[in-house]
């Protein structure tokens, strides 16, 4: 026993130095960058190339090699590969200091890579290759994550929306892997850091508030331009009350700061929301809205963002990950009992299955949510 | 401009004969049909050279064309909030890609309080417009 031991600890360091060594000689890079790079060697695709991406990825029209191979490039394609399994910290260097005016060009560019590296997976499982399908799967699992880096509500949607489009690949091939192979996509997809959650990048949010406050010191010609610049025709409508409201408040230095505290008082109070079951957090958003339309903080009514829907957002992402995971546990063993055993993130109540006439199995939430929308996830094709 | 004395006619026209007679003293060389032909070459050669454009002309044409440039992005500039609010009405064009565009946090927010397929619309049209290649600068034929 102790020689294997002894064995099995001087591989680890054996392993581990190795590791470090490579660290060394080539420091893991921001995958930012790489991401950038990989964008940089992008074909310009036309309308209807972009549309066949986002459908080959989506499993809405079947992969095909030729034309998969036009829309990206060997090299963003390395490159891709490279930023997501970058250990580094993933860091976009966003301005924002600027707030609202804050630049975000990396998330379109990062929805198109992430499409690209879905296609990529789909021309794998084509090929009958598995395991590199499944491995382009967790890239874009890992893209969606360092999509969602720079806590900003953008950058969460923009993760939501690509974790869910790795979930539904997912979901359209695992009935054809066996155990093992479910098992071990299970197990690399807990092993992959967290998702950033809508609190987080939230409290992110608060780069517009501290914006607005640093305005206060600027005067009344600057604040006026810097607000028209920033948030567009908003208030540029001085005909309207809301215009005329913040015509005044411009040049109304002590009810610019109480407006201030109020959009903090606000935003702490939507932060703490967010970290609440759906339910309560739901009651208490909407009581935050109300507070907003019938107050006179015009700040707030004019900056605030729609919080429910994307609130809504992060359990459906929630549950769809709950639906994988079923799938990927019991595979084609799936039936009623075992699936009303998995709940959704909104209520908790129990998922059910249901079988198309065509035998297409699909896991459902049982209530509603959100707005009379019932959460499926197909499984197969 | 009159010239004031009154015998300058008489000298000059005896100064020209003076010369037409030591002209007339020295010999002409023989026809040199080589020397001839070399030197109507030469001078075929410099009508067929440019000429030397001058300086300002060069600078007028420079600024010239930055003028237009400027004019170009400044119409540009203000055709992009027309775009953008077209976007915003929902009236989709095909030329959207050749915009510029403004990829803030606000204009996002803004979408995306309309709805996920509103802002999803915006980033997919804005990732056509963002870094568009002009010449495979980065192409790695070795992958």
């Amino acid at each position: 026993m102790r020689p294997r031991l002894l064995f099995a600890a001087l591989s680890t360091v054996l392993f581990l130095s190795g590791i470090r060594a490579a660290e060394k000689e080539y420091p893991p890079v921001n995958p930012a960058l790489l991401y950038w790079q990989a964008a940089a060697m992008l074909p310009t695709l036309t309308d209807e190339q972009a549309t066949e991406l986002r459908d080959m990825a989506a499993g809405k029209l079947p992969v095909d090699p030729a034309k998969a191979t036009v829309l990206g490039s060997d090299a963003s394609i390395h490159l891709i590969r490279k930023a997501a399994l970058s250990s580094a910290p993933c860091d976009w260097g966003l301005a924002r200091e600027d707030g609202p005016a804050m630049a975000l060009p990396h998330l379109s560019k990062m929805r198109q890579l992430t499409s690209l590296a879905l296609v990529e997976s789909e021309r794998q499982f084509l090929k009958g290759d598995s395991t590199s399908g499944i491995d382009w799967l967790l890239v874009a699992h890992r893209m969606a994550r360092h999509s969602g880096a720079g806590d900003t509500l953008i950058s969460f949607l923009v993760q939501e929306s690509g974790e869910e489009s790795a979930l539904r690949a997912a979901a359209r091939h695992c009935l054809g892997w066996d155990e093992n192979t479910r098992r071990q996509y299970a197990e690399k997809l807990n092993s992959l850091p967290l998702p950033h959650s809508l609190q987080d990048s939230y409290r992110g949010e608060k780069v517009f508030i501290d914006w607005l406050g640093n305005l206060s010191a600027r005067g009344d010609e600057t604040k006026r331009k810097l607000l028209t610049e920033s948030l567009g025709s908003v208030n540029n409508e001085k005909e309207s009350d809301q215009g005329k409201a913040l015509h005044n408040l411009i040049s109304d230095p002590e009810a610019w700061r109480k407006e201030m505290t109020a959009l903090y008082d606000f935003h702490s109070r939507t932060v703490a929301a967010f970290g609440k079951p759906w339910k309560e957090a739901s009651t208490e958003l909407e009581a935050i809205n109300a507070d907003i339309q019938s107050g006179d903080v015009i700040l707030a009514k004019l900056s605030f963002p729609t919080v429910t829907s994307i609130h809504d957002r992060a359990f459906v992402t929630a549950t769809l990950r709950t639906m994988l995971v079923a799938a990927l546990d019991h595979g084609t063993q799936l039936d009623d009992t075992i699936v009303a055993t998995y709940h959704d993130a909104f209520d908790d109540n129990p998922l059910r299955l249901l079988k198309a006439e065509d035998g297409t199995l699909s896991l459902c939430s049982a209530g509603p949510h959100p707005k009379d929308k019932v959460i499926q996830l197909s499984l197969g094709k | 401009m009159n010239n004031p004395d009154p015998n300058h006619h008489e000298s000059h026209a005896e100064m020209r004969e003076a010369l037409r007679h030591d002209a007339a003293r020295i010999e002409e060389p023989p026809f040199n049909a080589a020397l001839h032909y070399a030197t109507i070459r030469q001078i075929r050669a410099l009508s067929a050279t440019p000429r030397t454009r001058p300086v300002w002309k060069w600078a007028l044409s420079g600024v010239t064309a930055l003028a237009l440039i400027w004019g170009s992005v400044a119409v540009l500039s203000e055709s992009e909030p027309l775009m953008r609010q077209n976007h915003r009405d929902g009236n989709r064009t095909a030329g959207t890609a050749s915009r510029s565009p403004r990829a803030t946090s606000w204009t996002y927010r803004q979408a995306a309080n309309r709805s996920d397929e509103t802002l999803l619309t915006l980033l997919d049209e804005d990732a056509r417009a963002l870094l568009t290649p002009t010449a495979p600068a980065f192409s790695t034929p070795f992958l």
